[in-house]
């Protein structure tokens, strides 16, 4: 930075690092340099006054159209698989450990029941054991998967698009559980 | 239902109209806009650079590959050109604005001397 560039420069230059990263590699020279030119024709304290009104209110609007964006379904369709797995996973090491390794924890249905609960409680309670991971795998399934009809043709298409290293370790994960759960409700019926 | 486009905020219809007549800058294009609204749209470096990522987003502009005059030109500023689709939203946009006033002309709510 040149020194005759100023403090309001400093400022702007430092305002512009406020934005998402993503506008800034692609924006943030050229919007340096528009400050620049507005700089050489009207080096005034209005027209800093007026650029800094302007910055702050976009880095924020940017910031938030950022937050949205991450926020999109596929983020949250993610997160509740995510959150299924771990609620799952900790459920069945804890009910383990208390029959098995005699661990002095509070029995995980009771936890999440309280000392009376109500017939539909303990049906969701056993709906979340036995198809938790299978909504899991949905969850992170889902959002990725492409289904068309082609009424002419009378056939289906069914496309997986794409997902991502975590995503796919975690369907895999929760499609392993389902399979194992599967396997187990067809021998208790043999 | 209708499929008339949205009207377009003030900072897009200008960029738009200050780009219909040849390639600009950023700065040029702040300039052009201030200009064609008679001092009223003072748009800022933010808002201008909000507008033209939705808008290169949206294909109603595009980079444009060649710089007028590179030798005078500093290298960091990048030239911007409107789309036949920028074109498009421009005139659907000016067609809106042309129906409101002969409306508001028909309530004689505009173009009559006071």
């Amino acid at each position: 930075m040149k020194a005759a560039e100023g403090l309001p420069y400093a400022l702007a230059r430092m305002c512009v690092q406020l934005y998402p990263r993503e506008f800034r590699d692609r924006f943030a020279d050229e919007l340096l340099q528009t400050c620049r030119d507005g700089m050489r024709q009207h080096a005034s304290l209005h027209f800093w006054l007026d650029t800094f009104s302007d910055l702050i209110p976009s880095v924020l609007r940017e910031q938030a159209e950022q937050a949205r964006l991450n926020m999109k379904a596929t983020n949250i369709f993610k997160g509740f698989g995510f959150l299924l797995i771990v609620l799952w996973v900790a459920i069945l090491a804890a009910s383990l450990g208390i029959a098995y390794l005699g661990w002095g924890i509070p029995d995980p249905m009771l936890l999440m029941l309280g000392e009376s609960f109500s017939s539909l409680e303990m049906a969701l309670f056993d709906g979340l054991i036995v198809f938790g991971p299978f909504l899991a795998l949905l969850a992170f399934l889902g959002p990725s998967l492409r289904v068309r009809f082609d009424r002419s043709q009378r056939s289906m298409e069914i496309r997986v698009l794409p997902i991502g290293r975590f995503s796919a370790l975690m369907a895999v994960f929760s499609g392993l559980i389902s399979l194992a759960i599967f396997a187990i409700f067809i021998v208790s019926r043999m | 239902m209708t499929n008339d486009p949205a009207p377009l905020t003030p900072a897009v219809f200008h960029i738009l109209l200050a780009l219909s007549d040849g390639d600009k800058h950023g700065y040029r294009i702040m300039q052009t806009a201030l200009a064609q609204s008679n001092g009223r749209l003072r748009m800022g470096p933010g808002t201008l650079y909000g507008s033209i990522k939705r808008m290169l987003a949206d294909g109603l502009i595009e980079e444009a590959g060649e710089r007028p005059d590179p030798a005078l030109d500093d290298e960091r500023r990048r030239y911007y050109r409107i789309t036949a689709q920028g074109r498009g939203a421009l005139r659907a946009e000016a067609e809106r604005i042309a129906a409101l006033a002969a409306q508001l002309q028909s309530l004689h709510l505009i173009g009559e001397n006071k």
